[in-house]
């Protein structure tokens, strides 16, 4: 292959990888924004009622500026005490496209892991882990229930 | 970690990574400690002392030891590595020369027997010495497939920490300190270090 070929070709690579991590961001910031509307459903009578407040927060940092700039952590104030926190880290993960780190204030050493996963050629879900080896299934309100409710029970 | 701390003399490589846990279980148990007095009284000189008023007057005081937490883990992440790539370097020179010997002896025997192969004189020159095998990279290529994607992970986590986490360097593994104490020490055991 010339030279003008080799160029060419390095061009298309390299866009094609441009292309592809700015797909990955904005895959990441949408499916978080989805998520947190998600939780903001799944407990709508709770935040009705008082009993569950929500808050956002901004990233301390994070890998791309548009992640500051889009991406929050969420806040679940639960009975007007104790806080579980949803810290999404970032892009760059093993195992998956996205990392959320899920914890109750004061226990960050007891923390779980939400993972963007691919479900489908498009599609995408999210997988609750407690550490590397156990993977605890698909997210769901129920799961997120009783994480949170095992949580009250140990600490709250 | 110090040196003499991470790897007394005489003491093993495998204690050398225990020695780096139990120092992140004791820093880890200081921690929940003064969180425990901070909470009895956040008003006091001992709380204004570990957490910044910016966190002590919003009563984040457990944001910020969440914090803490993380960046301790963190800490102690990046020192069972390093201390995990000193004990194995220390020992890949005399390892090095063995294997050399062993290829010497086993060549001049197939010699002797009549059954040299070709370029058996050169063959100690095939062997990897400890310049071959100067960083994490050399280590992993030492290792069978699952151990070598494990340390993979465990090497992208480390430089994913101490590259600030930024984009394209390194990645987050979900592996906690415990995970990687276990795996860097099922390591040493199958490369009898």
């Amino acid at each position: 292959m010339g030279f003008d070929e080799n160029i060419a070709k390095l061009v298309t690579e390299n866009k094609t990888r441009d292309e592809q991590l700015e797909e990955a961001k904005e895959v990441w910031i949408h499916e978080v924004g989805i998520l947190y509307k998600e939780i903001e459903n799944w407990f709508s009578e709770y935040i009705e009622r008082g009993d569950i407040s929500l808050e956002h927060y901004s990233l301390g940092s994070a890998e791309y500026a548009e992640f500051l700039q889009h991406i929050k952590i969420m806040e679940l104030t639960l009975g007007r005490g104790p806080v579980v926190v949803l810290e999404p880290i970032g892009i760059n993960v093993a195992n998956g496209f996205g990392k959320i780190e899920m914890h109750m204030q004061g226990h960050v050493d007891e923390r779980m892991f939400l993972m963007l996963i691919s479900c489908g050629d498009k599609d995408f879900c999210w997988e609750l882990w407690k550490n590397n080896e156990q993977k605890m299934g698909v997210f769901s309100k129920e799961m997120f229930k009783q994480v949170m409710n095992k949580w009250i029970e140990k600490w709250a | 970690m110090d040196r003499k701390m991470g790897m007394k003399e005489g003491s093993s490589a495998k204690e050398a990574l225990d020695d780096i846990l139990h120092a992140y279980n004791a820093m880890k148990e200081i921690c929940n400690a003064a969180k425990n007095r901070i909470h009895a009284n956040q008003h006091n000189d001992f709380a204004k002392k570990i957490i910044p008023s910016k966190f002590l007057s919003k009563g984040k005081a457990d944001t910020y030891f969440d914090s803490l937490e993380k960046k301790v883990e963190e800490h102690f992440i990046m020192d069972i590595v390093a201390t995990f790539e000193r004990v194995v370097f220390d020992r890949i020179g005399t390892a090095c020369g063995e294997i050399e010997n062993i290829v010497k002896d086993e060549c001049n025997q197939r010699e002797k027997n009549g059954a040299a192969f070709p370029l058996y004189e050169s063959a100690p020159n095939f062997i990897k010495d400890k310049e071959d095998i100067n960083n994490l990279s050399g280590i992993k290529n030492l290792l069978k497939i699952p151990r070598k994607k494990k340390l993979e992970e465990i090497i992208n986590h480390r430089n994913w920490i101490s590259h600030g986490k930024r984009a394209g360097v390194g990645k987050s593994s979900n592996s906690r300190i415990q995970d990687m104490h276990k795996e860097l020490t099922d390591i040493l055991n199958q490369i009898r270090i």
